[in-house]
C-alpha cells in the first residue's frame, strides 16, 4: 500500500506540471491586455454563441461568435466591469445567451430537480436498508 | 394508488408535454429580447462615404427599419427585391446595415450597385459591437424603429411582402397614429 | 430498376413484421411449436429483406445514380468512394433505413444466438421485435422513403455535406445505432419476460450478452463522435452538452445502470422490477433520442429532419412501445415481488447506490436538456443550459459516484463487516489525500486536485481488487477483466477530463510571414500562407512551424475550405485544424482567412485530451471483454457455485 502511493506521488509529480504561465509572456507587452485577454475569455465563456448550439462565444469560431468578442473587448476598454457587459448583451439577446440559467422562479425546477432527486434517491436506500435489515427472512 | 403505475404516469406526461410542444410549432426562432429598448450609442461610418460619421441620432427622429444584410449571405441577396419594394412605398425610412465582417466596403457598395440601393443611409459595420448591441443573430434581419429609436419588432431572417403586410404595416399605422 | 426492388423489399419487411408481430405472439399463447417456430423464420427473413433493401440503396450511391432523389441530394460525381457508402446514412432517410435494418439484425439474433431460450419466451421477445419493426418501417415507407426517385434525372448531385466527408464523422452513425438500436432487444426481452410472468436470475443471464454487446458499440459511437467533433468543428470541444450529445449519453447513463443491475439480478436474484424497468427506460431513451433529432423540436448542428409531421409520428411510436410496455410492467409488476433484500455495507448495497445515482444523472441530463422546450412553450422565452449548469449538477454528482465504485468492488456480496468497511475506507481516504496533495502540488486549483484525487482514487481502487486476486487471477472470469478495465477507463477519463480543463490555454494572433507567437513553451511561425483549389473544394491555408525552443518539431497545416455545390448554388465551409496529437501535449492550430495585413491565428494547448478517447476505448474494451465470459454462453443451467464465487 505504501509502495503504491509513494509511486503514485512520483508519477503524478512526472506527468502533471501544468506548464508554467512564464512560459507564454514572451510577448504580451503590458498588464492590462493580458488582464483584457483574461477577462474577456471569462466573460467570453459564460456566453453562448447564438448561431450555434450550446458553445460559448469563446469556443466557437463563428463570425457572430467573432462579432460578440469584439463587443466585449470595445467594453472592456470602456471601462465596464465584466458584470456589466454581461447585463448588456443579456438585455439584447435575453436569457439565452447566458449559458448558465439564471436562477429565478420559472428555473427553480431545473435547479432543483437534480439534487431533490439525489436527497430522494438516499431517503429512499436509508428506508429500504431499515425496512431490509429489520426483517428476520 | 399502485406503485407500479408511476412510471407509466409519468411517462404520459413527459409525451403530452413533447406533443404539445411540437404543436406548439415554431420552437426554435428566438424571441426578441431587446424588444423595447432604445437603440443604444453608436458611432461608425456610412457605407458610401467614410469621412461621413454616423450615430444613434441618424436613426431617430422618424419611423424607420433597419435591414441588417451583407455581401457574404445568399439569403440576404434573395430578399433585396422585397426591400426595394418597401423602399419604394415610401411609407418608412429604410436604413441599411453592412455587417461585413471579413468581407470589405467595397463589397459592399459593389453589392448594392448591383442589386440596388432602396436605403437612405447605409451603416458600414465589420466587426462592430452595435451588433450585438441590437441583438443581431443573424442576416439578414430586419428591424422597426420608432421616432425616439425604439425597437419595436424585428423580422429574423428572409423579408418577404408577406410579413410586410401582416407583421409591419399594422404596427407602423399604429405608431403612425400615436 | 434496382431502386424499385430496394422498395418493394422495404414493403416486404414490413408485411413480414406484421405478420413477426402476431403470430409467434398466438404460439407462444397457445404454446404451438409450429407457429413459434414461425416467429423465427420471420425474423430472419425480414433481416434478409432489409439487407437486400441496404444493398439496393448502397449500389444507388456507389454508382452514381442520380435519378435517386437521395443520391441526387447527398453525393456528386467527384464523391469519393468511401464517402460514397457511408453518404448513404448521412441524411435522414437513408439512416432510417439503416436503423430499422439494424433493428432486424438484432432481431435475427434472437433465432440465431437464442437457441438457449424457452420457446415461449423468445417468440414473445420476437414478436416485440416484430411490432417495433413494423412501427418504424412504417414510418420510413409513410414519411421517408429512400428509394424516392427524382424524375427528371439530375445531371449532376449536390455533393455531400463537406463536414461529414470524413471517417470519424463516417463511421459515428453505424456504431451509434448498434448501440442504441441494440437495446431494442432488451426492451422486447423485458416485455416477454413480463408477459411470461417471470423475471429471474435466468433472464437476467440471457439479456445480458446483447446489452453489454449495445453498450460497448455506443460508447465507441459517442467516443467517435466526440473525437469528430473535436478536430472537425474548429475549436478543440470535445462535449458541448448538446441537445442531441445528451440524447445519445442517457441511453447510455441507463444501459450502464442497467448493467449493474443485471449483475445483481444474475447473481443473487434480487431487484427484478428495477431490472425490467430500466431494461425498458433504456431503449425508450434510445427512441427518444429517434424522434429528438428527427422532429425538429430542437436545434443542434446535428439534427436531420425538421419536420413535425414526422416528429408526431415517431412520438406515437415512442408512445405505443414505450406506454404499451409499461402498462405491461404495472399489470404484472405484483408477481416480480421479490424480497429485494441488500445490506448496505456489501456488493449488492454499493451497485443499488450505483443505480440510484446513474438514475439521478441520466434524469439531469434530460432535465437539461428538455427544460428549455418547457421554458419555450410556457413561458415563451428561451434558455440556454450549457456547460454551467453541468458543471454544477452532474459533475458532483458523477463524483459521488466514482467514490462508491472505488470502494463497491471490495466489499463482499452479502453483509460485509463493518471493521472491514473502515479498514477500506481509511484507504480511500488516503488515496485520495494522496491525490489531493499531488494536484496542489503541481501548482492546480482546489477543483482540478479534486478531480485528480477522484480520477487516481478510481484507477488505485480498481487495480487493488486486480491485486488482491494476483493469486487467483487464472481462476477470475473474462467478466471480472471487463470491469477492471471499464472501471480503470473511467479513472483515465477523470485524470484526462481534469487535467484538459485544469491545464488548456489558448492564445489568438495575427501573424505576417515568418512572425511567430508563443503558448505552452511552443513557439509557432507562420512559414506559408496560400489559397488554391483542391479536389471538389477551394481552400485557403496557412503553415505553421512548430519549434521548442530553438528546435523545430512539426510542421503544421490549418485550412478553411470551400465546398461549392456543383449546380452554381452556395457553398459549405469547413475548417481543418492542424493538429499534432501527443500522448501528453496536443497542439492545435486555426485561422481565419488572410487579410493583405496577415493571417489570425487561433493556437490550443489541450494537455492529455487523447487521453479522454483512450479512456472511452477501454471503457468499451471492458465491454466486449465481458462478453467473453463463458458463463454468459449457452448455458441452461445456473450453478450454485456461481452464486458464492467472488465475482
Amino acid at each position: 500500500m505504501r509502495i503504491l502511493l509513494i509511486s503514485l506521488l512520483v508519477a503524478g509529480l512526472s506527468l502533471m506540471a501544468p506548464p508554467s504561465a512564464a512560459a507564454q509572456t514572451a510577448d504580451t507587452p503590458s498588464i492590462s491586455a493580458e488582464e483584457m485577454e483574461r477577462r474577456s475569455k471569462d466573460i467570453g465563456r459564460q456566453l453562448r454563441c447564438v448561431a450555434c448550439q450550446n458553445q460559448s462565444i469563446e469556443e466557437s469560431p463563428a463570425m457572430a461568435a467573432q462579432d460578440m468578442r469584439f463587443f466585449i473587448r470595445e467594453k472592456l476598454e470602456a471601462g465596464l466591469s465584466d458584470e456589466a457587459i454581461i447585463e448588456e448583451l443579456h438585455k439584447s439577446y435575453g436569457d439565452f445567451i447566458l449559458l448558465k440559467p439564471p436562477l429565478k422562479p420559472s428555473t427553480y425546477l431545473l435547479w432543483g430537480l437534480p439534487f431533490i432527486l439525489l436527497l430522494g434517491a438516499g431517503l429512499w436506500f436509508w428506508r429500504a436498508v431499515r425496512k431490509y435489515s429489520d426483517d428476520p427472512a | 394508488m399502485k406503485k407500479a403505475l408511476i412510471p407509466i404516469i409519468l411517462f404520459a406526461v413527459m409525451v403530452a408535454g413533447l406533443a404539445w410542444a411540437l404543436m406548439k410549432g415554431d420552437t426554435k426562432t428566438l424571441d426578441f429580447a431587446g424588444q423595447g429598448k432604445i437603440i443604444p450609442a453608436f458611432e461608425q461610418t456610412e457605407l458610401f462615404d467614410e469621412a461621413r460619421m454616423l450615430t444613434e441620432a441618424d436613426v431617430k427622429g422618424e419611423i424607420s427599419i433597419i435591414n441588417v444584410f451583407g455581401t457574404w449571405c445568399p439569403p440576404c441577396a434573395v430578399e433585396h427585391p422585397v426591400i426595394m419594394d418597401i423602399a419604394e412605398t415610401g411609407r418608412v425610412r429604410v436604413i441599411g446595415l453592412a455587417w461585413q465582417r471579413n468581407n470589405s466596403r467595397e463589397d459592399a457598395v459593389r453589392w448594392l450597385k448591383r442589386l440596388g440601393d432602396p436605403y437612405e443611409l447605409v451603416i458600414f459595420v465589420k466587426y462592430a459591437g452595435l451588433v450585438s448591441a441590437l441583438g443581431v443573430t443573424k442576416a439578414p434581419e430586419t428591424y422597426l424603429l420608432d421616432k425616439s429609436g425604439r425597437l419595436i419588432h424585428r423580422h429574423d431572417g428572409q423579408m418577404s411582402w408577406q410579413v410586410w403586410e401582416e407583421d409591419f404595416l399594422p404596427l407602423i399605422a399604429q405608431l403612425e397614429s400615436q | 430498376m434496382l431502386v424499385e426492388l430496394g422498395h418493394i423489399l422495404l414493403i416486404a419487411a414490413l408485411m413480414i413484421s406484421i405478420a413477426q408481430a402476431i403470430i409467434p405472439l398466438i404460439g407462444a399463447r397457445k404454446n404451438d411449436t409450429a407457429l413459434m417456430a414461425f416467429g423465427d423464420r420471420a425474423a430472419l427473413l425480414q433481416c434478409l429483406a432489409l439487407t437486400g433493401a441496404m444493398a439496393a440503396l448502397a449500389a444507388s450511391f456507389i454508382y452514381h445514380d442520380f435519378s435517386v432523389k437521395l443520391v441526387a441530394s447527398h453525393s456528386d460525381s467527384e464523391t469519393p468512394l468511401l464517402y460514397r457508402i457511408t453518404g448513404i446514412w448521412s441524411n435522414h432517410e437513408g439512416s432510417i433505413l439503416l436503423w430499422v435494418f439494424v433493428l432486424s439484425v438484432y432481431g435475427a439474433m434472437l433465432p440465431i444466438f437464442g437457441k438457449s431460450l424457452p420457446k415461449t419466451l423468445k417468440a414473445r421477445a420476437i414478436a416485440i421485435q416484430g411490432l417495433m419493426s413494423f412501427g418504424f418501417i412504417g414510418f420510413t415507407v409513410l414519411t421517408s422513403n429512400p428509394f424516392e426517385r427524382l424524375i427528371p434525372a439530375a445531371y449532376e448531385g449536390a455533393g455531400l455535406n463537406p463536414v461529414l466527408q470524413d471517417p470519424a464523422a463516417a463511421f459515428h452513425p453505424p456504431f451509434l445505432y448498434l448501440g442504441y438500436v441494440g437495446f431494442s432487444l432488451s426492451m422486447s426481452l423485458a416485455c416477454a419476460a413480463l408477459l411470461e410472468g417471470k423475471v429471474d436470475a435466468m433472464w437476467a443471464r440471457w439479456l445480458r450478452p446483447w446489452v453489454l454487446l449495445a453498450w460497448s458499440f455506443l460508447t465507441i459511437g459517442i467516443t467517435l463522435g466526440s473525437f469528430w467533433a473535436y478536430y472537425e468543428l474548429g475549436w478543440g470541444g470535445w462535449w458541448m452538452w448538446d441537445p442531441v450529445e445528451n440524447v445519445s449519453f442517457m441511453p447510455w447513463l441507463a444501459a450502464t445502470a442497467l448493467v449493474h443491475s443485471i449483475l445483481v439480478l444474475s447473481t443473487r436474484g434480487s431487484l427484478p422490477s428495477w431490472t425490467v424497468l430500466l431494461a425498458i427506460t433504456t431503449f425508450s431513451l434510445s427512441l427518444m433520442g429517434t424522434f429528438v433529432v428527427r422532429s425538429g423540436l430542437l436545434t443542434s448542428v446535428h439534427a436531420f429532419a425538421d419536420d413535425p409531421a414526422r416528429g408526431i409520428y415517431l412520438l406515437m411510436i415512442l408512445g405505443v412501445i414505450t406506454g404499451g410496455a409499461l402498462l405491461l410492467y404495472a399489470k404484472r409488476a405484483k408477481m416480480l415481488q421479490a424480497h429485494d433484500r441488500f445490506e448496505p455495507l456489501s456488493k449488492s448495497g454499493a451497485l443499488v447506490v450505483n443505480n440510484l445515482l446513474l438514475i439521478v444523472l441520466t434524469a439531469t441530463v434530460f432535465l437539461g436538456t428538455f427544460y428549455p422546450v418547457l421554458q419555450k412553450g410556457v413561458f415563451s422565452t428561451d434558455l440556454s443550459i450549457g456547460r454551467p449548469f453541468y458543471n454544477i449538477t452532474f459533475v458532483p454528482i458523477m463524483m459521488t459516484l466514482i467514490l462508491v465504485m472505488g470502494i463497491g468492488p471490495h466489499l463482499k456480496w452479502e453483509r460485509d463487516s463493518g471493521a472491514r468497511f473502515k479498514s477500506l475506507s481509511r484507504n480511500s481516504a488516503l488515496v485520495l489525500i494522496t491525490g489531493l496533495a499531488v494536484g496542489f502540488v503541481t501548482g492546480h486549483s482546489w477543483l482540478a486536485s479534486t478531480g485528480i484525487a477522484v480520477g487516481l482514487y478510481l484507477i488505485v481502487g480498481t487495480l487493488a481488487v486486480l491485486w488482491s486476486r494476483r493469486k487467483i487471477l487464472g481462476r477470475q472470469t473474462a467478466a471480472f477483466f471487463g470491469f477492471v478495465l471499464g472501471h480503470v477507463g473511467l479513472g483515465v477519463m477523470t485524470l484526462a477530463i481534469t487535467l484538459l480543463t485544469s491545464g488548456e490555454m489558448d492564445k489568438t494572433k495575427r501573424l505576417g510571414l515568418g512572425e511567430q507567437m508563443s503558448l505552452a513553451g511552443y513557439d509557432f511561425t507562420l512559414t506559408d500562407s496560400a489559397q488554391g483549389l483542391r479536389d471538389n473544394y477551394q481552400v485557403t491555408s496557412a503553415r505553421i512551424m512548430v519549434s521548442k525552443g530553438s528546435q523545430p518539431l512539426w510542421p503544421l497545416v490549418t485550412e478553411n475550405r470551400n465546398y461549392p455545390d456543383r449546380r452554381g448554388a452556395q457553398g459549405t465551409g469547413t475548417t481543418e485544424a492542424g493538429f499534432k496529437m501527443g500522448l501528453k501535449d496536443t497542439v492545435f492550430v486555426t485561422m481565419s482567412d488572410p487579410q493583405p495585413e496577415g493571417v489570425i491565428i487561433k493556437v490550443n494547448y489541450h494537455p492529455f485530451v487523447i487521453w479522454i478517447w483512450l479512456g472511452a476505448l477501454m471503457i468499451a474494451l471492458g465491454g466486449f471483454v465481458s462478453l467473453a465470459d463463458r458463463r454468459l454462453r449457452s448455458d441452461p443451467k445456473p450453478s450454485l457455485q456461481d452464486a458464492s464465487r467472488p465475482s
